[in-house]
């Protein structure tokens, strides 16, 4: 550790220097010192091509509407933010291995990588190194089970992924009587399950082949793309709704799968992470029609701000900058956003970009966003926000729940008898 | 430093006698012939070796955290490499399911210092009894096969172990992971920060080159690369060839398992999918072939850099890292097909060095 308080004073100084010299340079007086964000994304490996690059657009995005509304505002200068990121190649080790490198260049505010397990494996990094860290996308809740104070997520946690569908099936009509679900063995996705099994028993529904078939017949290895043996635990069973609760490839698998051993359930399929996904309808094709998924962010929030405006607008906004379609947009990119906005709304409020000041103002956060509402409680989980279900419907995302934000009817049952 | 190199034995004709007439010689004989044998010529890779260890370590003086736990990767991945060498280089077994021990240290370590909170000190050597034992375990049977069918029996013992690993979860977490507690009270040993895992990755790392080295050297090591040329040959001179294999694969597993111990404890955090991932095990067969196997020198060649390059590529070239890093290692095999070590030694016995000739002698 020898040299670092030299460097930190040194970079004080730089940082002193370089306020002031704005400061004189400048007719106005309002440009103040740059602040560095800095992210580890996978831009290569299992989520390069997909859920690392959503969370990635998210946060250029973010930064770039950020500095084209004059940067983050205080102490009455604007400071204008540059994101900095470096590929984990989707291990998460190298992610924590690089949030260990841009301790050493002094950038303390840190923006999570993609994924429960990468997030996981920074968090005690963070921690250690006395940086603060918004987490966009890793919900298990086991990362907020240590005690650690400088790791805040503006995402609702892996509890709600597989309730929110229960929810979403019970509003239906009609209702599914019994349910079979799927579950990957990784922590996430494994929570999420087990949860929504006890909302399920307490919606009245039968969870077919048994109730905790999640963690042994049904269940599945993370990331594969053979589910074949939780699809012959569950085909016997004819369960009215078969749900995933895994990640995209494990979600693609196990519904070209179903329809090649013969596994129909009689209303539909339902997943968590992978529908929301461009990614998902793409790899399906019509097989995706009808699928119901629950998602952390849906264009239909009420809410907005000042940064990005309304939901609507924001998806208008990132979507014609990314080239996506508003019809098939990447809700992960939504989460990467509000993770960095409310890492600058903190900033803001704090009126500096100390970590330890910004941890601080992260801590007592309480804003309505285009994301919803933002409010950490003592764990630095955000769990004042719902989930979402969307349905894809002729390879769209339907808003199907909750009802005040759903304009067109689910296509229910989805899969005709 | 190379496998072939009977100067420190042949320095000492006592001690020649004394193996030839397959006669025990003593401790004190064996230590005074050592001593005696010690020249300029044959100390000074030792010399080197305590060199560059005083440089690391003078080294870590200048450089910042982040970069330490860069180059703690670095040592690991020399450690990685000596290991697999001794089996896949020098006895010619290419296991390709050396990550196993590399797991089993990992969960070993974890699941003692975090369910039945063990000291790191007493975790680490009982993830290196681990490592020996499975060794034997499966080494036993399974070094009966050869060539391509070891390859895929290891690789399989490999993704076998994870998943039970993975269905252990009331022990292992399985799927859901597992933490080694380094916060406050609850650690039963204090973590190390990054400059202690640069230190102890260091040793590793020194260690394996050491252990490497002496096994080169020793009868031990003769008998790896008897096993090596021709098995039914070595068998005929009196080399129990099942001993040597077990036991090449037993060190192996060994320095591996303290890897994974080390790594385990670094991570904190960590899923069955991190620490049995087969690109280990990948990585260690490609750095030994690259820098050049059967030899002590090449696998710390080739680790260092590698392992250098791969970050070098992955913080300047975004995308395209892997797709140059993978390029980079299939012109390297062609024009080295021998390991870039071997080549530079042979081309400087026999003033040689044009590449396009390697080329044809090894392939044409």
């Amino acid at each position: 550790m020898i040299g670092r308080p030299g460097a930190l004073f040194a970079f004080g100084i730089v940082l002193a220097l370089g306020a002031a010299a704005c400061g004189t340079s400048s007719n106005t007086s309002t440009s103040g010192s740059g602040i560095t964000f800095a992210a580890p994304v996978s831009q290569t490996g299992a989520f390069g091509q997909a859920e690392g690059l959503y969370t990635l657009q998210g946060y250029k995005f973010c930064v770039q509407t950020l500095n084209a509304k004059g940067g983050i505002q205080y102490g009455g200068q604007s400071h204008q933010v540059t994101l900095v990121t470096q590929d984990d190649q989707s291990v998460s080790a190298t992610s924590a291995q690089i949030v260990d490198q841009y301790n050493d260049k002094s950038y303390k505010l840190i923006l999570s990588p993609y994924g429960s397990p990468a997030t996981t494996a920074v968090a005690p990094v963070v921690e250690r190194n006395g940086q603060v860290m918004v987490d966009s996308n890793g919900a298990d809740t086991a990362i907020f089970t240590h005690g650690y104070k400088n790791t805040f997520a503006v995402l609702a946690p892996s509890s709600t992924y597989v309730t929110t569908i229960i929810d979403t099936l019970a509003a239906l009509n009609p209702a599914p009587k019994t349910v079979a679900i799927i579950a990957a063995n990784d922590g996430f996705s494994q929570h999420a399950a087990e949860k929504g099994v006890s909302e399920a028993q307490a919606k009245g529904m039968t969870v077919v082949p048994s109730a905790t078939a999640y963690t042994s017949s049904t269940k599945v290895n993370a990331n594969v793309t053979d589910v074949s043996s939780a699809l012959i635990a569950i085909k016997g069973t004819n369960p009215d709704v078969i749900i995933i609760s895994a990640h995209l490839n494990e979600a693609v698998a196990a519904i070209k799968q179903a329809s090649e051993l013969g596994v129909k359930p009689k209303y539909g399929f339902a997943a968590t992470v992978a529908p929301p996904t461009p990614a998902f309808i793409s790899a399906l094709g019509t097989k995706s029609e009808g699928v119901i998924g629950s998602t952390q962010w849906v264009p239909e929030l009420s809410t907005s701000d000042s940064l990005f405006g309304t939901a609507k607008q924001f998806l208008s906004n990132f979507t014609n900058t990314y080239g996506w379609s508003p019809n098939q947009y990447p809700y992960q990119a939504a989460d990467a956003a509000a993770a960095c906005e409310a890492l600058a709304l903190a900033i803001q409020k704090a009126g500096s970009a100390d970590p330890a000041a910004v941890r601080t103002a992260l801590a007592g956060l309480s804003v309505d966003t285009f994301y919803g509402h933002i409010q950490f409680d003592s764990t630095g989980m955000n769990t004042t926000k719902p989930m979402y279900a969307i349905q894809i419907q002729k390879s769209a995302f339907v808003t199907i729940y909750p009802s005040n934000l759903s304009s067109t009817p689910a296509n229910w049952p989805a899969i005709a008898a | 430093m190379s496998s072939r190199g009977p100067q420190s034995v042949s320095s000492s004709t006592d001690a020649l006698a004394a193996i030839l007439q397959g006669r025990q010689r003593t401790g004190r004989e064996v230590v005074v012939d050592w001593v005696r044998s010690r020249t300029l010529a044959n100390s000074w890779p030792a010399l080197a070796g305590v060199a560059v260890i005083a440089l690391l370590l003078g080294l870590q003086q200048l450089i910042e955290p982040g970069t330490m736990r860069l180059l703690s990767a670095v040592f690991m991945f020399v450690a990685l490499a000596q290991a697999w060498n001794i089996i896949g280089g020098y006895t010619g077994y290419a296991s390709f399911g050396q990550v196993v021990f590399f797991g089993l240290g990992a969960y070993v370590t974890a699941v003692l210092m975090n369910n039945y909170h063990v000291s790191f000190w007493v975790a680490m050597p009982a993830a290196i009894l681990g490592g020996v034992l499975f060794a034997v375990l499966i080494g036993v049977p399974l070094l009966r096969l050869r060539g391509h069918y070891f390859a895929i029996a290891t690789l399989g013992a490999a993704e076998g172990a994870r998943e039970v690993i993975n269905n252990m979860t009331p022990v292992t977490g399985g799927g859901l992971g597992i933490t080694i507690p380094t916060f406050g009270d609850q650690a039963p040993t204090a973590y190390f920060g990054k400059p202690g895992f640069y230190v102890a990755f260091l040793v590793l790392a020194a260690a394996s080159v050491a252990i490497s080295t002496l096994l080169a050297r020793s009868r031990f090591g003769y008998a790896m690369v008897a096993v090596h040329e021709d098995e039914a040959a070595a068998s005929a001179v009196g080399i129990n060839t099942t001993v040597v294999k077990v036991v090449a694969f037993g060190v192996s597993g060994a320095i591996v398992a303290c890897a994974g111990a080390f790594y385990a404890f670094q991570q904190i955090e960590f899923y069955p999918t991190d620490v049995f991932d087969p690109s280990f095990t990948v990585l260690m067969v490609i750095m030994v072939v690259i820098g050049g196997s059967g030899s002590v020198v090449g696998p710390l060649v080739g680790a260092v850099g590698l392992e250098l390059l791969s970050q070098f590529l992955r913080v300047n070239l975004g995308t395209y890292n892997q797709l140059i890093f993978g390029a980079i290692i299939v012109v390297v095999v062609v024009f080295f097909p021998q390991g870039v070590v071997n080549f530079f030694r042979d081309a400087w016995m026999a003033r040689r060095f044009s590449l396009l000739d390697n080329i044809r002698r090894y392939r044409l």
